[in-house]
């Protein structure tokens, strides 16, 4: 397989991916770019391994994780209208989808790594086991994040008026940190 | 009552938002550009500094491979080699940074980024370590870390995002050396506090959270490498095209090996065990 036939059959897939663990559909954007980019400069070694497909979901993950992205970005607070983007596509009858909508924006508002646990288990199918050697981490380490992360999802209600949630956007790279 | 079926669905609603796979791969078919906006006179000065730099790598290496091989003509190999190490302050060592590819009783083969590959031979003197996914529970008192927070707060606590617990305490790279960044001896913990002294003997009190995340660089051997592994080998080069190293170290991301900036090891001297963490914590990418 090409790397063009790859990007070409798997590139919806590496983007629906990206923005679950990102929450933030330009940032997954980026992401997904920016890592393809590397794959394509190393696609006689990755096409030769037994899933390439999976080793680029790893990279994603690891661009999206990696400290020195993390430092480079600036915590901005998304807007409620960011929000709405995210979670309110056009012709939900707020009744009916506000308790999804909820979900989603406590979702959207987890901290990095709990998020991607929540990713990776709801949304990859994959086991305690796999997602510790996803993020480079022990199971027990895994646990711990998927119970604080299904405690914050299952809190209370929040007020009426929630203040903004902190999302990482990454700046790009001419841009003053 | 949230159920499993829930996150399911919700994060489905998120995937559906991902961007359009066309417009993605129209821009990924286009030639790459420069993401930086800069003025045109930075960029220039960036290029002449770029260019002196090459220019001064280039004799270096030819002075190194001269010295190495007596002078008496520069071995292709031992030249292929030395480009495609990083140079640091002691001009004694190098670093080679890699994807571990393979390893043998005493060697070890990195693939760098440019597709080359690099035997490093590894002796009894050589110090392995590698850096495994921790928790709270790893620190403990009496033990070195390095944490990296965010700006110190109220009363001078710093609240960590990431904790690593080193084997012995390293020098701070110059280029990483900010009020955020902190090495020393934890001499206290409680709760969700502990106390690090620094070198210079100031006391700061660091404040974990659950998103904190913990590394613990462990004693390894050569067969407990993992393959595919980010790994950063610095030692010196031989006559042989091969790195005799001083020190070996691996992380936990894999296969994203970058060739880090000589830069990176100002303020490190000969301190190969600080240079190798310092490869290992910033050069990836």
């Amino acid at each position: 397989m090409s790397f063009d036939e790859f990007a070409r059959a798997r590139l919806p897939a590496l983007l629906r991916y990206a923005t679950v663990v990102t929450c933030d559909p330009h940032l997954a954007e980026d992401i997904v770019q920016e890592v393809l980019l590397r794959a394509q400069q190393r696609w006689s070694r990755l096409v030769q391994l037994d899933h390439p497909e999976a080793y680029v979901k790893r990279m994603v993950l690891n661009e999206f994780l990696s400290w020195r992205r993390r430092r480079a970005a600036r915590e901005v607070p998304l807007s409620q209208a960011g929000l709405d983007g995210l979670v309110a596509p056009a012709g939900d009858p707020a009744q009916q989808f506000g308790a999804r909508d909820e979900l989603v924006r406590r979702i959207a508002a987890l901290p990095p790594r709990q998020r991607a646990v929540v990713a990776l288990r709801y949304f990859e199918g994959l086991t305690d086991c796999e997602i510790a050697e996803q993020l480079g981490c022990r199971e027990l380490t895994v646990r711990s994040h998927a119970s604080r992360a299904l405690a914050a999802l299952r809190a209370a209600e929040p007020a009426d008026d929630p203040p903004p949630v902190a999302l990482t956007r990454v700046p790009s790279m001419g841009e003053p940190r | 009552m949230i159920t499993d079926e829930m996150i399911q669905d919700a994060l489905h609603r998120v995937a559906d938002r991902a961007p359009d796979a066309a417009r993605v791969q129209a821009a990924l078919a286009r030639p790459r550009r420069p993401r930086q906006r800069g003025v045109v006179a930075v960029t220039a000065a960036a290029v002449a500094v770029g260019l002196a730099a090459v220019t001064g790598l280039v004799a270096s290496v030819a002075s190194v491979a001269d010295r190495l091989t007596g002078g008496d003509g520069v071995s292709g190999q031992l030249t292929e080699l030395l480009a495609g190490l990083t140079a640091t302050e002691c001009a004694e060592l190098k670093v080679a940074t890699g994807a571990q590819a393979s390893v043998s009783d005493t060697s070890l083969e990195l693939r760098t980024v440019a597709e080359t590959t690099v035997t490093v031979t590894v002796g009894a003197g050589t110090g392995i370590t590698r850096v495994v996914g921790g928790d709270l529970d790893d620190i403990t008192g009496g033990r070195e870390v390095l944490v990296e927070g965010e700006e110190p707060v109220r009363g001078g606590e710093v609240v960590a995002e990431q904790v690593g617990v080193l084997s012995q305490r390293i020098s701070v790279p110059a280029v990483a050396a900010s009020p955020e960044l902190l090495s020393g001896t934890v001499t206290g913990v409680s709760g969700d506090r502990f106390a690090v002294r620094s070198a210079a003997g100031a006391e700061v009190l660091v404040v974990t959270s659950p998103d904190t995340v913990v590394t613990r660089q462990d004693s390894s051997r050569l067969d407990k490498l993992v393959e595919a592994a980010f790994t950063v080998a610095v030692g010196r080069p031989r006559p042989d095209a091969t790195l005799a190293a001083t020190t070996v170290a691996q992380g936990t991301l894999t296969g994203e090996a970058g060739q880090p900036p000589s830069t990176l090891f100002s303020g490190l001297g000969c301190d190969a065990d600080a240079i190798a963490l310092t490869a290992l914590r910033y050069g990836v990418g």
